[in-house]
């Protein structure tokens, strides 16, 4: 029984079932209503009539049957579905007639949508989203800048940490971690991770559940022996097969065993997404370092206590610093020198790439202007172009609200199939992560089209069909219109000229946003260019470089990893297809947390040096890395045998070089290390060239090279003191074919030295400054992309708008050319017609490309935010472009028939 | 505005009518049709076809059910039946209907 369900349901149901069964229903009537007719010609016929005189009573009796069946047929429902039905074919029909109108409308928006989903699902997962973690607003992270130290690197010292566990009252939990890299040394293949030294209070700080096992605790840290770790989801996985009898199962780290007591969910990726280890640490309360402000602290704020009311307690418990530890510099901190910072967990996640973002969510909403703009324009014109359609329609008795509805059916089609198609673009761009690498953007891999985006599309494609259907409306004009308009098409009435005048505006404002992007695009692909063609101070092609992490047990003395070093490059010299290998400390673009600096300042003062002490990059090498990395020798040579036995000797590169020594000879002078006074004054025995240091857009780094041990025998006490002990480097291994062809046999080579080294982050240095430019290249894709799109929106629009004026002023035109006009003089008129929207726009583009470039700044490599060239080339192009636009419909023009013209009005 | 012909109902009494007509037994179109002429003395002469949209309409509010079934001759026709919406709808119509006829006569039985 349907007493439970609703009217409006009920009826509902009853629409849908009665379209469904219309044909049959209407069969059953039919045949229904001739057993009433045969029923009462039976009666008829017994009570006497004749077999004919009987049917036509009875048919008389009945009444009209088409008239009652169609009560019927409204009686039962069904209709208004029916009427839509009609309406989505008629428009769809409408819509096939009218195929470059359809299809550059739904590219259009398909495009809007797009680019509008896209960069919302984008910001909202890396800006708007929470962190995934409980409560996570009230997560923040702890630093501290110290002016005074000169260290650059805020965060948290032993001592920082141990004095606000004592006596801050602000956060309910607190914990610090540092990062870190080791070799996972068990079984058969060693490997490199990324871990993290942790307090084990960190996990109760993120309320961070393990997926198997338990997480560290504070008592953990009181046992003697192995580590109790825990592991991550990928690495559980990947290299002890999702075993869940890891639990208590020890695996060997460094060389040393630890025990596994946990596994972290898949999701987990607090500090980085490639975390693979936890390792619990102690802080040392006892004797806590001060000055080392390696840490990073993570707490959490207690109920109601913001980030600056924790920053001001930090601030007042610093005074105490000299309680906790004897080091001289705690008072000195402790009295000003530190300042603590309380910041937002999920801002410091987040924040340097709001620019990036911020630029990018601008060039969308271009996009999404433009295409809007676009789309109103064709569907104005379009209207236009119905008006006589209309007006039968309405001499018909069609009313606003049919043809309202007719119009939204067809704009809601249109914007349906855009809609979907957007979302489609945007799913597979999302799907590539727009192509960004994770890590290269923040929380790059909570990615997803969630339903929040379907609804934004949705939500896009209504309004789109509304504010069409409103466009159409408008230009078709008011009822009163009628007359003129089934006279003549309508096509001196005055609303249309105001029309013209709303349509050039419109396309005056897309070139404008279409020139922005296209300068903004060529500023980005010239610094692109610039980039990639930067002469990078060596040779990259065919040169295999991989990383070797001795631990510290076994390798403790120096010489040890040394000979290990050479061994290697020994034996991959020996391989078939390898032109040299070498070893140096730091690759050039090798992706390292923080590389070794010193402090050199000239010794025995020369007229000419610089007393300064300047800041450079420690870097070790065997004499033939030089010459394999094609680093040219500027200067004196590069090291020799016996180079380290001697007296200390190091090369200098470049830019060090001549800052040290203001462009005089530096071969032959002295440096010495700036606050060791224990160490030896370095002799200068060759200037090499400067290479880059991290990123190849940040320019070359200052640096000087040590040398090697270079004999195989060499002990402990026949190499000096040196300032630092190159135990981890970098291999390089030139080839004469594929880099990664040798790398097979290089790592069976390492394996037989010592199985438990892992040949880590194995590249080609093409790789290396591919991956240098990817950032940079990315964006200037995107810009390009969105910049080709208008430009091509805006051609179709000028040609739209001369066109349509030109088949306006047909009459006109043919009246000119009766009068004695030259074709020529036509179209020079349409062409300045259109010139001057041409140039309007291009005046304000100019404006926005200047603002735009300004925006751009801090991404551009050596082009300038006024870059001449893109400010005149790219604007004459255009010009170009949309003169061209303009010339097929103004050459129309001039080719009018002047009678056709004169008789069609 | 419908005719005011003698004999022709207006829609809602013709649907009062054909749910009185199947208070007795399932019946198909036509003859409800020849019970209510039955019923009347043939003083409502139903205009047969306007029959049909009634029972789609009553059809349609659920008062009424139809299947189809074999006449005595052997025929198909579709009988319609009463709801148990339809009784409470009818008792409901026909108590309706009384109070609006006693009204209407009590005002055309004042005299003057």
């Amino acid at each position: 029984m349907s007493l439970g369900i609703p009217l409006a349901l009920r009826e509902l149901l009853m629409e849908v079932r009665a379209l469904l069964h219309r044909r049959t229903r209407d069969r059953e009537l039919d045949s229904e209503m001739r057993f009433h007719v045969e029923m009462q010609t039976a009666k008829n016929l017994a009570l006497g009539m004749s077999p004919e005189e009987a049917e036509r009573s009875a048919l008389v009796a009945f009444g009209s049957r088409e008239r009652y069946k169609e009560e019927v047929r409204d009686a039962r429902g069904g209709r208004w579905i029916e009427q839509l039905g009609r309406d989505v074919r008629l428009a769809v029909r409408g819509l096939r007639r009218a195929p470059s109108f359809t299809g550059t409308a739904i590219a259009s928006l398909a495009l809007a949508t797009a680019a509008a989903v896209s960069l919302f699902t984008l910001v909202d997962t890396v800006l708007l989203r929470p962190l995934p973690y409980t409560d996570s607003g009230r997560l923040v992270g702890i630093g501290h800048t110290a002016a005074v130290l000169g260290v650059t690197d805020p965060g948290q010292s032993e001592a920082t940490f141990v004095l606000q566990r004592r006596h801050a009252r602000s956060f309910e939990e607190s914990a610090v971690y540092w990062e870190n890299e080791i070799s996972i040394t068990d079984g058969e293949e060693a490997e490199r991770i990324r871990i993290a030294l942790v307090t084990p209070s960190l996990f109760r700080v993120l309320d961070a559940k393990p997926h198997i096992g338990r997480v560290p605790t504070d008592a953990d840290l009181l046992s003697d022996g192995m580590s109790e770790v825990v592991i991550s989801h990928e690495l559980w996985v990947r290299r002890y097969g999702a075993d869940s009898s890891i639990i208590g199962r020890t695996i060997e780290t460094n060389r040393t065993p630890d025990v596994v007591i946990g596994v972290m969910p898949a999701d987990f990726d607090f500090p980085s997404v490639g975390t693979q280890l936890w390792m619990p640490t102690s802080i040392d309360s006892a004797n806590p370092l001060v000055r080392d402000l390696f840490m990073t602290g993570v707490a959490r704020l207690r109920p109601g206590v913001s980030p600056a009311a924790a920053e001001r307690e930090l601030a007042s418990l610093l005074p105490r610093l000299p309680e906790l530890s004897t080091d001289a510099t705690a008072e000195v901190l402790g009295e000003g020198g530190l300042r603590p910072h309380v910041t937002a967990l999920h801002d410091i996640i987040v924040g340097d790439v709001r620019p990036a973002l911020v630029i990018l969510f601008l060039a969308a909403a271009l996009v999404v202007i433009v295409a809007w703009a676009n789309v109103a324009s064709l569907c104005a014109v379009r209207a236009e172009r119905r008006r006589r359609e209309v007006a039968v329609a309405r001499a018909l008795g069609a009313g606003t609200v049919q043809l309202a509805r007719a119009f939204f059916v067809e704009s809601l089609l249109v914007a349906l199939a855009g809609g979907t198609l957007g979302l489609w673009l945007a799913w597979l761009a999302v799907g590539t992560r727009f192509g960004f690498e994770i890590g290269q953007l923040p929380r790059l891999h909570e990615l997803r089209l969630g339903g929040a985006s379907i609804v934004l599309a949705t939500v896009l494609a209504l309004v789109s069909a509304f504010g069409l259907t409103v466009v159409s409306l408008l230009r078709v004009g008011r009822l009163g219109d009628l007359a003129p308009a089934l006279r003549s098409a309508g096509r001196r009435t005055t609303a249309s000229r105001e029309g013209q005048r709303v349509q050039r505006t419109l396309v005056a404002m897309q070139l404008a946003l279409a020139l922005t992007l296209l300068v903004a695009a060529s500023m980005m692909l010239r610094s692109v260019w610039r980039l990639q063609h930067v002469d990078p101070g060596f040779d990259p092609r065919n040169v295999l470089v991989f990383e070797l992490n001795p631990p510290a047990r076994g390798y403790l003395q120096y010489p040890r990893a040394a000979r290990l070093h050479l061994e290697l490059t020994e034996r991959l010299r020996a391989i078939p297809g390898v032109l040299g290998a070498e070893m140096v400390s730091r690759a050039p673009l090798a992706q390292v947390e923080s590389y070794l600096h010193d402090r050199l300042v000239v010794d025995d003062g020369a007229a000419t040096a610089d007393a300064q002490p300047r800041r450079a990059m420690v870097n070790f090498a065997t004499p033939g890395y030089f010459a394999l990395m094609e680093i040219p020798v500027l200067e004196g040579r590069t090291f020799q045998p016996g180079d380290l036995a001697g007296s200390a000797r190091m090369i200098l590169s470049e830019g060090l070089g001549r800052t040290l020594f203001r462009g005089g000879q530096a071969v032959g002078q002295r440096v010495r290390f700036e606050g060791r006074p224990r160490l030896p004054s370095y002799t200068v025995v060759g200037v090499v060239g400067d290479v880059p240091g991290e990123a190849l857009a940040k320019g070359r780094v200052p640096a000087f090279y040590l040398p090697t041990v270079d004999d195989l025998r060499a002990t402990p006490d026949s190499i000096p003191a040196l300032p630092y002990v190159p135990r981890e480097g970098a291999i390089v291994v030139r080839t004469t074919g594929a880099p990664f062809a040798v790398l097979p046999e290089a790592r069976r080579i390492l394996r037989e030295l010592d199985a438990k080294i892992p040949l880590a982050k194995a590249r080609t240095m093409e790789q290396a400054l591919e991956r240098s430019t990817a950032r940079m290249r990315l964006t200037t894709i995107l810009l390009a992309v969105a910049a080709g799109t208008t430009v091509l929106l805006g051609a179709i629009g000028i040609f739209g708008v001369v066109s349509y004026t030109v088949s306006l002023r047909a009459p006109e035109f043919g009246i000119r050319l009766a009068l004695g006009a030259t074709p020529a003089q036509l179209r020079a008129i349409v062409l300045r017609q259109g010139g001057i929207v041409v140039g309007a726009g291009i005046l304000i583009g100019l404006a926005g490309a200047l603002a735009l470039a300004r925006a751009l700044r801090t991404m551009l490599y050596e082009i300038a935010p006024h870059d001449p060239i893109s400010l005149v080339v790219v604007p004459l192009a255009l010009v170009a472009i949309a003169m061209l636009a303009s010339w097929l419909p103004a050459r129309r023009a001039a080719a009018t028939d002047p009678a056709s013209a004169l008789r069609s009005e | 505005m419908p005719d005011a012909g003698r004999g022709d109902l207006l829609q809602g009494t013709l649907d009062l009518l054909v749910l009185k007509a199947l208070q007795v037994e399932p019946m198909h179109g036509w003859g409800i049709t020849e019970r209510i002429q039955q019923w009347s003395g043939d003083v409502l002469q139903v205009n047969q076809g306007s029959l049909y949209p009634a029972l789609a309409r009553l059809e349609r509010r659920g008062f009424i059910r139809a299947e189809w079934g074999t006449t005595e001759n052997n025929r198909q026709a579709r009988y319609y039946s009463l709801s148990s919406a339809g009784r409470r709808e009818l008792a409901a119509e026909r108590a309706h209907w009384h109070r609006l006829s006693a009204a209407v006569n009590q005002v055309l039985d004042v005299t003057g």
